[in-house]
């Protein structure tokens, strides 16, 4: 019951969020910061809905489970546990809006299925389907190894994301 | 102007009676919070990557992100400093404190005002609404459905348990009693628009949140959503072992009250604590970085 009730204030939230966010921009401070300007251009509005993303999450099974902890436009993210301790955080990103994330594709030598693997750092091992989404795993604690990264990849469904335009 | 997310990070304070608070909170549901200070210290624990340039990168995308405003980050971090700031009167100078050293709460008696029921129920009630707003700004609605997006929220751990256990602790239990989730929905149904109007964290807030600064579309939603979230709420502090006991008993080791004052010190603790804005600013940063490192 109380599960139900606290569903009913999310939608409630949620909806009436959708319709402010959808709405005018407000007259709030921007931040001016020392940032260095961006190396690429930001494309993204144009990029693929965080929606579309989830679909090729793949399905946790046993001992594991996904939860989705993101969603923003171009961009979904899920958090996989085992048992009650999460291990390791899954990522699919549009490189529309980053391209530079390719280029750690393009001295890469392996493959899964047809396409690129490269690290991202000594925590993250990422693939790159159709030259334009970044799928990524990451680990939580060094316990979860390169090749539980590299197996989890692989359940992806790469092919529909492929198709996502 | 507000500041970039790597100085809110980086300025945030280890010690003082925000801190000191929120860790009276973590004694009670244990391991959940660490102070995390420092915008590269909080890319090394949340991505676990060590090697400077690896940091730089995420540290530049990250920023990139949360200075595009259409991302919601800053309006998220906007929430949060808005609804802290109306309480600030006490000021931090008179306020700074070490571990170790506790308040005198009697001088500063003559400088609170405790509010009645209505008014920290509309608070409770403004908060609980600011809170979910921010998550959505932060983190859209992740999922496929409102399961997945259940599941996110009911997965809050870290910094944003430890916000909400404030919120239900020090706006809820501490001014209102143990019967506080009763209360607020009872307060809450008695409401008209010029109680919302009046409301002063309505006013400081109102821009940010549902009802684009109307006080009759704020007071629909807070109705609704205080209504259904009732039984979250009273839940959540039998969930999390959560008693007014337990928080008096851990509080009078740094704050000197007395039982018969509780309304003194909820007043006292909004306006010499920025909770919302210490642990959003954590929340903010968490879910920026992981973003940034799944992007770069």
């Amino acid at each position: 019951m109380k599960k139900i009730l606290f569903i009913v204030a999310l939608i409630l939230v949620g909806w009436v969020l959708y319709r402010t966010l959808g709405e005018k921009p407000k007259e709030e401070a921007k931040t001016e910061t020392a940032v260095p300007a961006a190396a690429h251009p930001v494309h993204r509005d144009e990029s693929t809905a965080g929606a579309k993303l989830n679909s090729v999450f793949p399905a946790a099974e046993g001992e594991y489970k996904l939860t989705f902890t993101q969603e923003k436009q171009g961009f979904a993210e899920a958090a996989l546990a085992k048992g009650a301790a999460k291990v390791a955080t899954l990522t699919v990103s549009d490189t529309e809006a980053t391209p530079s994330a390719r280029d750690k594709f393009k001295t890469s030598t392996k493959k899964l299925g047809n396409y690129p693997v490269a690290a991202n750092g000594s925590m993250g091992t990422a693939l790159l389907v159709a030259n334009r989404y970044q799928v990524q795993v990451r680990s939580l604690a060094p316990a979860f190894t390169a090749e539980e990264r590299t197996a989890w990849l692989e359940k992806f469904n790469l092919a529909k994301l492929a198709e996502i335009k | 102007m507000s500041k970039a997310i790597d100085e809110l990070i980086d300025g945030l304070p280890t010690e003082g009676l925000t801190v000191r608070a929120l860790n009276l909170l973590d004694h009670i549901t244990p391991g959940e919070w660490q102070n995390t200070v420092g915008f590269d210290n909080m890319i090394q624990q949340v991505t676990g990557e060590q090697d400077p340039d690896m940091v730089g990168r995420i540290r530049a995308h990250a920023l990139e992100l949360y200075n595009d405003d259409s991302q919601g980050y800053q309006r998220a971090v906007s929430i949060y400093q808005k609804v802290d700031d109306v309480d600030a009167a006490l000021g931090a100078a008179a306020l700074a404190h070490k571990i170790g050293e506790k308040i005198n709460f009697l001088s500063f008696l003559d400088r609170v005002t405790p509010r009645q029921d209505k008014a920290q129920a509309i608070d409770l009630a403004l908060k609980l609404i600011a809170e979910s707003v921010s998550f959505c700004y932060i983190n859209g609605l992740p999922g496929d459905g409102i399961g997945d997006f259940v599941s996110a929220v009911e997965a809050y751990e870290k910094e944003n348990l430890i916000r909400m256990s404030a919120i239900i602790t020090f706006n809820g239990l501490i001014p209102l009693g143990p019967e506080f989730a009763t209360k607020l929905v009872t307060e809450v149904q008695n409401l008209d628009v010029s109680d919302i109007e009046n409301n002063r964290l309505f006013q400081a807030a109102k821009d940010l949140l549902p009802g684009n600064g109307v006080a009759g579309d704020a007071l629909a939603f807070i109705n609704n959503g205080i209504g259904s979230l009732e039984s979250y709420v009273g839940g959540f502090a039998d969930k999390h072992g959560v008693t007014l006991d337990g928080v008096l008993g851990e509080m009078k080791g740094f704050v000197d009250f007395t039982e018969d004052k509780l309304d003194y010190l909820a007043a006292f603790l909004d306006m010499s604590t920025n909770y919302m804005t210490h642990t959003g600013v954590q929340s903010v940063g968490r879910s920026l970085i992981s973003r940034a490192v799944g992007e770069i």
